[in-house]
């Protein structure tokens, strides 16, 4: 081999080595700039979460109508999912093209999406991110956890789309895969069924019977969740729930005339998150109307930690007497107010351990998670500020799930754009009738041009 | 530099003063039109499908274009002069890219008016356009490169231009034929077809890999000519 030869050689071995690390340089990082108006085919963070736990094989059959704009979108955003997580494969199908996949799969309408993995199938109504993501969640989880909610004394419902209601809860909890029973202790046997992940009182209004404080508070020293979201405004008193996880609930009203919302002193607008518990992970400020104050005990038994996780600022008071005035007096208590509290309860209970022959001593961890307002998380609040990142992060810290999913479903813009005759005949005229004759005709000169000058200098 | 830069404007010069030039960016911008109608009929103001049409019509365009960049040269002589001029191999295959890619752009620059016209009358998301051409480009060159490399291996023009066709539709295959296969060979095959790194120009998202692998195609294209043009002194 010549010498020449040689070091072509090497440098096409170089380039070889060169170009295929560079792909697998740039495979590897999926970093990307989205360009588009609403960021549509920009998955979250925690979708990325939820994709890092898929380790096998997993499918994307979406049933659409092959010929619209739904499709290609599908497509898009299927295309997205894939390329960060190559052992997830997608197909787009029209069930009227291929109506004998349709039949295998058991679809009969448009929209419907059925994603398989490791045997266990789960159908999402529709491509959008929250849909499939939320699916995902709930084949890698393996089965849906139960969350149980509280009844019974007069709490806003789940599926109450108003204002005050809590159907945005109550998306979330649908979209992070969980099941949601509605628990009412005040009809027959006041007991907490023990398959709850974790339990939610969304805002009581009628005091609880001293069975069902016995109940939950049983329910919560075994190694129980639970979610109090308490309220000055109510007849209630929550405080039978909160002191054996040391926090007493003050009542009375706050009112913060340096942070708050238009105008309202009593609209508190919460900027310190004193805390480093994972609930103010991702938590910038919170809304908190009409909170009430909390306040931690100062001897706490050995085990219990309390997080004071929000509170108002050093301007702030609790006012004793809102029906009054809303002026500071001798009665008030004095800020900074306390108005949210994660309190965490380890045990080591002697015996109970299943996994050893035996038994044996286990570790009992009980959670609580407290807040004085009850208006945050409703449909009107749980969009302000961070107060939805705030209470996914406390879901997530009650049931121990690491991924859970804060999005909101992406709102596509109206683009549509009727093609008339009229603009079809404009578009024709103008893109293949005088934008070709402009380029020939700009030809021709520049040919004859060229000639000309040839003929010249001959 | 300088001697690539002259051998593109002649290149480009022989180019626009011949009808094939002037025909070959007309009726790419022709074709624009015709396409952008039968995007439109989806009654959305939006050009994902009309790009996607392009990408494909950018793969006859390379094949028409870059056919006559060495095949022609051969049959009409002037390669011989070229080869034995004081210009290095380089300098000619990047000489040679840049003329076809001046052809590229006008032929690109012509299909403006249809977004323009597209967002008189609508209101279409402008993250997509940009993506849309910023991926005609790089495509384009990516193509017109692997095409260049067809065209210095041969002195039939039609050849040239079959061979490049011919490459770009065996490169499209290997994604057809990744989506029947699992394992590395399904990623490999996957990530060598231009259709899986078109997507993202299409949805208005720019990645790394899809800039990387066009880029990569613009590379190899080149080194390819260099040693075709090498091989055959």
């Amino acid at each position: 081999m010549s010498r020449r030869a040689r070091r072509a050689l090497i440098a096409g071995v170089m380039l070889v080595v060169v170009v295929v690390a560079g792909n697998l340089l740039a495979y590897g990082h999926n970093a990307q700039a989205d360009l588009s108006a609403t960021h549509r085919f920009s998955l979250a963070p925690q979708t990325k979460g939820v994709l890092d736990e898929v380790k096998a094989p997993l499918k994307v059959t979406a049933f659409l109508n092959n010929a619209g704009a739904t499709a290609r979108d599908a497509r898009f955003l299927l295309a997205r999912y894939h390329e960060l997580n190559r052992h997830i494969s997608f197909s787009v199908v029209d069930p009227d093209a291929d109506p004998t996949a349709a039949r295998r799969y058991g679809i009969s309408q448009y929209s419907t999406v059925v994603l398989t993995y490791e045997g266990r199938r789960v159908e999402a109504p529709s491509v959008d991110e929250l849909d499939i993501s939320t699916a995902i969640l709930r084949l890698v989880r393996g089965g849906a956890k139960t969350v149980c909610v509280l009844t019974g004394h007069g709490e806003p419902a789940l599926d109450d789309t108003t204002g005050t209601g809590l159907s945005k809860i109550g998306d979330i909890f649908k979209h992070n895969a969980y099941d949601v029973r509605t628990v009412d202790l005040t009809v027959g046997q006041a007991v907490v069924p023990t398959d709850c992940a974790a339990l939610f009182d969304f805002g009581p209004r009628d005091p609880f019977g001293p069975q069902e404080v016995q109940a939950i508070n049983a329910y919560a020293k075994a190694a129980g969740r639970v979610m109090l979201v308490a309220s000055s405004l109510t007849t209630a008193d929550p405080n039978p729930l909160t002191q054996p996880w040391g926090v007493q609930f003050l009542g009375g009203l706050v009112v913060d005339p340096q942070r708050s919302d238009s105008g309202d002193p009593t609209n508190v607008v919460i900027e310190d998150l004193p805390s480093t518990s994972p609930v103010v992970d991702g938590v910038n400020r919170l809304q908190f109307p009409a909170s009430a104050g909390l306040a931690v005990s100062r001897d706490l038994r050995e085990g219990l930690t309390v997080e004071r996780l929000a509170a108002t600022s050093g301007a702030s008071w609790v006012e004793s007497d809102p029906d009054v005035a809303l002026q500071f007096d001798q009665n008030d208590i004095p800020g900074p107010v306390v108005v949210a509290t994660a309190s965490d309860d380890s045990h080591v209970e002697t015996s109970g351990e299943q996994r050893v022959p035996g038994g044996g001593a286990r570790i009992v961890r009980s959670r609580v998670l407290i807040t004085a307002s009850d208006t945050w998380l409703t449909n009107d609040f749980l969009d302000r500020l961070s107060n939805r990142r705030f209470f996914v992060n406390g879901l997530a810290w009650l049931t121990q799930d690491e991924q859970l999913l804060a999005t909101t479903a992406q709102v596509s813009t109206d683009r549509s754009l009727p093609l008339t005759a009229e603009r079809q005949a404009r578009i024709l005229v103008l893109t293949v009738g005088l934008v070709p004759g402009l380029i020939i005709g700009a030809g021709l000169l520049a040919h004859y041009g060229f000639r000309r000058r040839r003929r010249r200098s001959s | 530099m300088r001697q690539a830069v002259t051998i593109a404007a002649r290149d480009l010069r022989a180019t626009y003063v011949s009808a094939f030039g002037i025909g070959c960016t007309a009726a790419f911008a022709a074709l624009a039109g015709v396409l952008l109608v039968f995007d439109l009929r989806g009654d959305q103001a939006r050009l994902d499908l009309w790009f996607s049409s392009l990408f494909v019509a950018l793969g006859l365009l390379a094949a028409l274009v870059t056919q006559r960049a060495f095949a022609e040269e051969e049959r009409s002589g002037t390669l011989e002069i070229l080869l034995t001029s004081p210009v290095r191999f380089w300098q000619v295959a990047v000489g040679k890219l840049f003329g076809v890619t001046g052809v590229l752009l006008a032929a690109i620059a012509a299909t403006i008016v249809c977004p323009l016209l597209v967002a008189s009358m609508g209101n279409p998301d402008s993250g997509p356009i940009i993506t849309g051409y910023i991926g005609l480009v790089l495509v384009g060159i990516g193509f017109l490169s692997l095409g260049l490399a067809v065209s210095a291996s041969t002195p039939n023009p039609l050849v040239a231009a079959a061979g490049t066709a011919g490459v770009l539709v065996a490169l499209w295959l290997a994604g057809v034929l990744a989506g029947g296969l699992g394992g590395r060979l399904h990623v490999v095959l996957e990530y060598l077809s231009p259709t899986s790194h078109v997507t993202g120009f299409l949805r208005g998202t720019l990645a790394v890999t899809d800039i990387a692998y066009f880029l990569s195609m613009t590379v190899v294209g080149i080194a390819a000519v260099i040693a075709v043009l090498g091989w055959r002194r």
